[in-house]
């Protein structure tokens, strides 16, 4: 298990503590903000007739503990794709997981992967919704262009951003990132094993990459 | 010695009937048989070889029927016919069953291969046919029936017909574990092979007869059958102006237009199926008027195309088909006169094979061109034309204790009528490739089926198998056994999209790897069309013929053949042919201007010697190394010294190489010179070496995506509901990455890794070569720009990595990818 290393970027005025085990510890509301962590992936492929060991989603559920015991943050903030697809064991490992932690309050904002009808979630003991605004950010799974964002800055997941590299020698490297761009906001995706979208980011805009155990900004 | 019998007789008058006369070869293959001997026959396609075998089957259901040979029916399964290739499957059941008709005998012949429809299948299982010609897969399919048995106990015969296809191959493995099987329920079977000559054909005799046969009872006999073959080098006019690189081929075109004028029918070969679109569409391009009497045909096409070109092709209504292996193998089409060879055929057997494709009947002249795509290809060439004239021929290397073939056939005899380990394990053990399973590997392959091993335990999903109160391993589960019965077989493949007008009418299919790569309205050029991506739906891409010439050649995985050892060393005599001024050949004297260039720019290394090239770029530090060993020791030879160089220093090496020699480039100064002084070259810890190096496990997961499908840790879905492949190749790295950590000795992990080594290294060349090189003389040149030798490695943009750098130092040194806009 790597060790919990971190950065933190002042962006509008807030403290934000970016984690290499791809959260954000947003200390002025003690949040904890997580995106796409994909839970059941393992069940979901082994129900196909793939075996992916449990370990896998179990990794998920320790790497957050680990960043709960670091931040005692007040509440976590799921930013969408928090279960992968149908209901299997992992469901109950995640209720086991949560009633560890009554004292936390949690939202999930809802994504594609989400389908389930609210009030399951909700039995969960978490709270729903689309979007959750809070100034300056409104943060969602996935943020559309044409979104009226109330003139908050948009914070989302969803796209699982990596950036690339290119060197000298032939040689090009893909790294999971955060990114602050002009109109909004990526998390990398927390969930293990869940894949990267490259992103080309703009001159001026603010990258954040995870280099293997590390978080160094890029730009 | 021949004796003389009812139905021998019988038979003789039915050759004469049709004017053929018995060869010596024939006749000796039947005494052989009718005295109770199982063996070999090595005998070329077009020789009379499927009557060889296939006669002393009739000729001893007379002799023990002399009264009602012509009148008993149902007499169940008495032969299996097994073959690689199902359009092989056709011909062979016509030919045999015109041959029971004529001498007026009541058997059925029967074909049951993945084409043959349901409802024939359902009727074969009520009532066998006597004779069955089949694939390996469709044997292990049927041993997953409940009361399989039943279909096997008149069974007298098996004949393997092209065995030096199967050898080799975990299809190899099938038949070997079939006949196995069915060897326990008869032991008393004749079994039979068909092989062209290979350079081991005692060991694929003692592969098919398996660890327990005796060698009295056993023989090789040999057809002796000399073909004529006449090679032809297709040569540049102006050396000056022929490429150093590539491998279209497509600036000799001109010169292959007026061989198909010459003749009634060619074949033109290419390595790979992108290779063949542009061939076809460039023909045609050049020779409008062909239109109509050209085709193509490849592996990805639909069997109705691929029949359809092969019917035209024996009836000779075609002048000229583009192809790749497809055609390899197979039907005899007795018109092709010539054959055309695009690029290295890597292999002196191949080569030979391929030639044979034209003039087919017995006595006539093979001819073939050999067109080169660069310049060194003329060496090939010429290399190609000696051992032809010594008949040297690569060996095929039987494949040893792979574990997931073993755990498929275990599912699929646990689904059927179940097994019981103590019982089935000597059959295994008698088999060649698990003579020497460990009872430990059995052991472990027994808990992997019923628990999924130590990283799998306790998910239902993988309990696959579950032991009886009678001991007896079975499946139980319907929805197991249903997706294991459809998971038979040991060819793995990119998973595949079909290629459907809107109007109707498919086409072939295309890896979807490539078709997800298209956005809709782009063009491309597939099955020699021209065709618009219009929309794809469920696992099929909808398409309409287009114009225009801006249209892609679909990218196909593989069809990066190496070069045979043989190959290799024929091509390392003919070169030194070359330095000693030797130049007898005509393509070797074509060649030798830029011979001479190399010469100029650093040496043409002899066969006693070992070159080394350094040069300096843009891009960074340039090492080329030539032990033309041919691309797979290559492989390994350059994963093995990065994995040195880099102990040295942190550094990072991108990897190229071809059948000449391999390309280490890095961003900063390779040590070599230093390296060399440390023995980086030393046959010493190569394995150890290897497996550290972290090239190596990328190959071993390649290698896992296969082993997992055929061991059935992946499923392709039920038919209508195939998965996608990303995922499924994704998940597959991921049960690597998961098994690597938490059970390191899974087999199956160990099976990658051996297979690595085994097949894609070529671990035992790769030792033999470095001990070659340390009685080599070590040529390092400083040259100033890429010679002729170097030139063809450095532009290949197919690259393996290594690093034993930081990754976040390599990243400071690199540069961020930005959106480009203009401000």
């Amino acid at each position: 298990m790597s060790t919990v290393k971190e950065l933190t970027f002042t962006f509008l005025d807030q403290e934000l503590i970016l984690s290499v085990e791809k959260a954000i510890y947003w200390a002025n509301k003690e949040a904890l903000i997580v995106s796409d962590l994909h839970l059941g992936k393992a069940g979901h492929f082994r129900k196909s007739g793939i075996a992916i060991p449990k370990k896998v989603d179990d990794q998920n559920l320790t790497r957050l503990n680990l960043l709960i015991d670091l931040y005692s943050p007040r509440q976590i903030l799921f930013l969408g794709d928090l279960f992968h697809s149908q209901k299997n064991s992992e469901w109950n490992s995640f209720i086991q997981w949560k009633n560890q932690h009554q004292s936390i309050k949690m939202h999930l904002a809802i994504g594609n992967h989400d389908f389930h009808p609210p009030e399951e979630y909700q039995d969960m003991g978490l709270t729903t919704s689309y979007e959750i605004s809070v100034a300056p950010f409104l943060l969602m799974h996935e943020a559309f262009t044409n979104r009226n964002s109330q003139g908050l800055y948009p914070i989302s997941g969803h796209v699982h951003p990596s950036v690339r590299f290119i060197g000298k020698g032939r040689q090009a490297k893909r790294i999971p990132c955060f990114y602050f761009g002009s109109n909004g906001a990526l998390l990398p995706a927390f969930g293990n094993f869940t894949g990267t979208h490259t992103i080309k980011p703009k001159v001026d805009e603010f990258v954040f990459g995870i280099i293997e155990d590390q978080i160094m900004q890029i730009s | 010695m021949k004796s003389t019998s009812k139905g021998r007789e019988i038979v003789e008058q039915w050759f004469s009937s049709k004017g053929w006369n018995i060869f010596p070869f024939q006749s000796e293959v039947w005494d052989a048989f009718l005295d109770g001997k199982n063996g070999l026959l090595n005998a070329p396609t077009g020789s009379g070889k499927t009557f060889a075998l296939w006669m002393p089957n009739v000729i001893k259901w007379i002799d023990e029927h002399p009264q009602d040979y012509s009148t008993k029916t149902d007499n169940g399964l008495k032969v299996l016919w097994i073959t690689p290739l199902r359009a092989l499957a056709k011909d062979i059941q016509n030919a045999l069953q015109q041959s029971l008709d004529e001498m007026g005998i009541p058997w059925q012949v029967g074909r049951r291969t993945g084409d043959v429809s349901q409802s024939i299948k359902q009727k074969q299982n009520r009532k066998m046919p006597e004779v069955l010609i089949t694939t390996p897969e469709s044997i292990h399919i049927l041993m997953a029936q409940k009361n399989y048995e039943r279909h096997f106990k008149n069974l007298d015969a098996i004949i393997v017909d092209e065995w030096h296809e199967l050898l080799g191959s975990k299809r190899g493995i099938q038949v070997e574990l079939g006949l196995s099987r069915l060897k326990s329920l008869r032991p008393d079977l004749s079994i039979w092979g068909i092989s062209a000559t290979i350079g081991n054909l005692e060991e694929a005799l003692e592969v098919l007869l398996g660890s327990d046969h005796s060698s009295e009872n056993s023989t090789i006999i040999k057809a002796h059958i000399e073909k004529d073959i006449q090679i032809n080098s297709v040569l540049p006019d102006e050396i000056d102006k022929f490429p150093w690189y590539g491998h279209l081929g497509l600036n000799l075109l001109h010169k292959i237009l007026p061989i198909i004028d010459e003749h009634t029918s060619t074949l033109i070969f290419t390595n790979t199926r992108g290779q063949a679109e542009v061939w076809f569409q460039r023909i045609l391009d050049a020779r409008p008027d062909l239109a109509g009497t050209i085709a193509i045909h490849h592996g990805s096409l639909d069997r109705g195309v691929r029949d359809w070109v092969e019917d035209s092709l024996h009836e000779g209504i075609l002048k000229a088909v583009v192809c790749t292996s497809s055609l390899d193998l197979g039907v005899d089409f007795s018109p092709v006169d010539t054959v055309i060879q695009i690029g290295s055929p890597k292999g002196v057997a191949r080569f030979m094979q391929r030639a044979g494709r034209s003039g087919h009947s017995p006595g006539a002249t093979s001819k073939i061109y050999f067109v080169p795509t660069h310049a060194l290809e003329l060496i090939e060439a010429a290399a190609l034309k000696e051992a032809i004239n010594n008949t040297e021929m690569e060996s095929r290397e039987p494949i040893l204790k792979p574990m997931d073939v073993l755990v498929q056939y275990l599912v699929t005899l646990a689904v059927s009528d179940g097994f019981i380990p103590d019982v089935l394990l000597p059959e295994l053990r008698s088999t060649f490739c698990y003579q020497d399973l460990s009872d430990k590997e059995w052991e472990w392959v027994l808990t992997f089926i019923t628990t999924g091993g130590k990283s799998l335990r306790n998910y239902p999903e993988y309990s696959k198998v579950i032991i009886d109160e009678d001991g007896i391993y079975r499946v139980i589960d319907r929805k197991v056994a249903r997706r294991h019965r459809m998971s038979i077989g040991t060819i793995s493949s990119d998973s595949m999209m079909r290629v459907k007008y809107l109007s109707g009418g498919s086409l072939g299919s295309i890896e979807e790897t490539f078709i997800s790569s298209l956005n809709i309205g782009d063009k491309f050029w597939f099955a020699g069309r021209n065709l618009e991506l219009i929309q794809i739906k469920e696992n099929s891409a909808f398409v309409r013929r287009a114009k225009g010439s801006k249209s892609r050649v679909p990218s196909y995985m593989g069809g990066r053949m190496s070069l045979s050892s043989n190959m290799s060393k024929i091509l390392r005599r003919t070169m030194q042919k070359a330095i000693s001024g030797d130049t007898g050949m005509i393509e070797l004297e074509t060649i030798s201007p830029i011979l001479d260039v190399q010469k100029d720019w650093s040496i043409l290394p002899g066969e006693n010697q070992f070159l080394i090239e350094k040069s300096y770029s843009r891009e960074g530090c340039h090492v080329f190394f030539f032990p033309f060993e041919g691309r797979y020791v290559h492989e390994g030879m350059s994963a093995l010294l990065a994995q040195r160089i880099s102990k040295m220093k942190p550094i990072t090496f991108s990897i190229a190489m071809n059948d000449y020699g391999f390309e280490l480039l890095s961003d900063q100064d390779i040590p070599i010179e230093e390296a060399l002084e440390n023995d980086i070259l030393s046959p010493e810890n190569l394995v150890e070496d290897i497996r550290s190096s972290l090239n190596n496990s990328e190959m071993a997961k390649r290698r896992f995506w296969e082993i997992s499908q055929v061991a059935g840790l992946v499923f392709h879905g039920f038919p209508g509901e195939q998965r996608k492949a990303r995922h499924l190749r994704m998940s597959t790295s991921l049960l690597f990455d998961v098994f690597v950590e938490y059970e390191p000795d899974h087999l199956l992990i160990q099976q990658a890794f051996d297979e690595v080594m085994f097949f894609q290294l070529d671990e035992i060349r790769l030792r033999k070569a470095l001990i070659k090189i340390q009685n080599q003389e070590i040529v390092l040149n400083h040259t100033e720009r890429f010679t002729p030798y170097a030139f063809p490695i450095m532009v290949d943009r197919l690259r393996e990595k290594l690093s034993s750098e930081k990754l976040i130092d390599r990243i400071k040194k690199m540069q961020m990818q930005l959106e480009k806009h203009v401000k």
